[in-house]
């Protein structure tokens, strides 16, 4: 394996490690206030490496609702994820055991930085690079749900200037991803995309919202190309 | 913890993973079979979905809790991204574009609230 690819796509996680690690502390807190054991919540956070279907899944059980809805309604939040890798696929050659290992870490955030960065890297860097990301966004998650779960009842009261300011570098590093995209053509369905998902938000629908509005964005932008090769 | 919730944890586990897992292999082995790969498999639908999927996921990010939301949160959320932006101009580097933008985030959001 090559090392320093590996090396190089660790240090390209920092700012998902800086991202992860507010909100890994978070449901670390959650799920102990939700009584469940620290092993339980690192469990949860190494099987599952997903924290919005993690966080549904406390509250879940913490209303008694069934085991197999709650695994259901998990699966659909989840459903999202069937892109990512689909995506991904051109730039990862077609070797199944590699596929099969690259595709553990694959969430919101890991996809997001490997779709805009791996068209840039050789291709025999590919692998290690996005091994070497999904790592260290891996490891920080589960440390970070970890330090949360032991830590629970002196982290409730940290700085709040302090968590806000570690949750936007999330936001500040999609932003980043995005800009490059931004030509005539695609800024229109980037500009639906946005508004579809955030009008899901509001109304507590993210996880629905993310596929609806990239749908809509999509298809926004092929009709504004259409439109455009007609005239 | 009880038996059955560790049962559903490594289920959910497994579920999520073949999610990620199933549409890799099967469009890898539809594009190599096809000999598209080489070919810009990227165009199209599968090539705007990607940034689509990206501005989604940059406002689910954005979009505060009902408590948070006002102008002085809009205010610090845009001069936090200008900041990142502008950053990212000068240093050509994203993890310092992203500590100086989060930075700038927590200390407007700091002074506006105190």
């Amino acid at each position: 394996m090559n090392v320093r690819a590996l090396k190089t796509g660790f240090i390209s996680s920092t700012p998902l490690m800086l991202g992860y690690l507010p909100v890994a502390v978070a449901f670390g807190i959650v799920a102990i206030q939700a009584e469940i054991p620290v092993w339980g919540a690192v469990l949860l956070s190494a099987a599952m490496f997903s924290g919005a279907s993690q966080f549904l899944f406390i509250a879940m059980i913490s209303t008694a609702m069934p085991l197999w809805m709650a695994f259901l309604l998990c699966l659909l939040v989840n459903s999202r994820h069937v892109f990512y890798g689909a995506l991904l696929s051109p730039w990862l050659g077609d070797e199944k055991k590699r596929l099969a290992l690259c595709a553990f870490g694959l969430t919101d955030e890991v996809f997001a930085v490997a779709q805009a960065r791996l068209g840039n890297i050789s291709p025999a860097q590919r692998h290690p690079w996005l091994l070497g990301l999904e790592f260290g966004a891996y490891a920080m998650w589960v440390l970070g749900t970890a330090v949360g779960a032991v830590a629970s009842e002196s982290l409730s009261h940290s700085p709040e200037a302090v968590t806000d300011a570690l949750q936007f570098a999330l936001p500040a590093l999609f932003f980043l991803l995005l800009v490059p995209y931004l030509s005539r053509t695609m800024s229109l369905g980037t500009l639906i995309s946005f508004f579809v998902a955030a009008i899901a938000t509001c109304y507590d629908q993210a996880a629905v919202g993310i596929v609806a509005a990239a749908i809509a964005g999509t298809v926004v932008f092929m009709g504004v190309n259409r439109w455009k090769k007609i005239q | 913890m009880e038996k059955d919730t560790v049962i559903a944890i490594v289920a959910l586990g497994l579920g999520t993973y073949l999610l990620r897992v199933i549409p890799l292999i099967l469009r890898s082995m539809m594009l190599h079979k096809s000999g598209s790969v080489k070919a810009n498999p990227q165009k199209g639908f599968w090539g705007a979905i990607g940034p689509m999927l990206i501005s989604a996921l940059l406002a689910v990010s954005l979009v505060p809790s009902q408590e948070k939301m006002s102008l002085p949160y809009a205010f610090s959320v845009v001069f936090a991204l200008a900041l990142t932006w502008l950053s990212f101009r000068r240093f050509r580097n994203l993890g310092i574009s992203i500590v100086l933008g989060a930075g700038s985030y927590g200390i407007v959001s700091y002074l506006i609230n105190s």
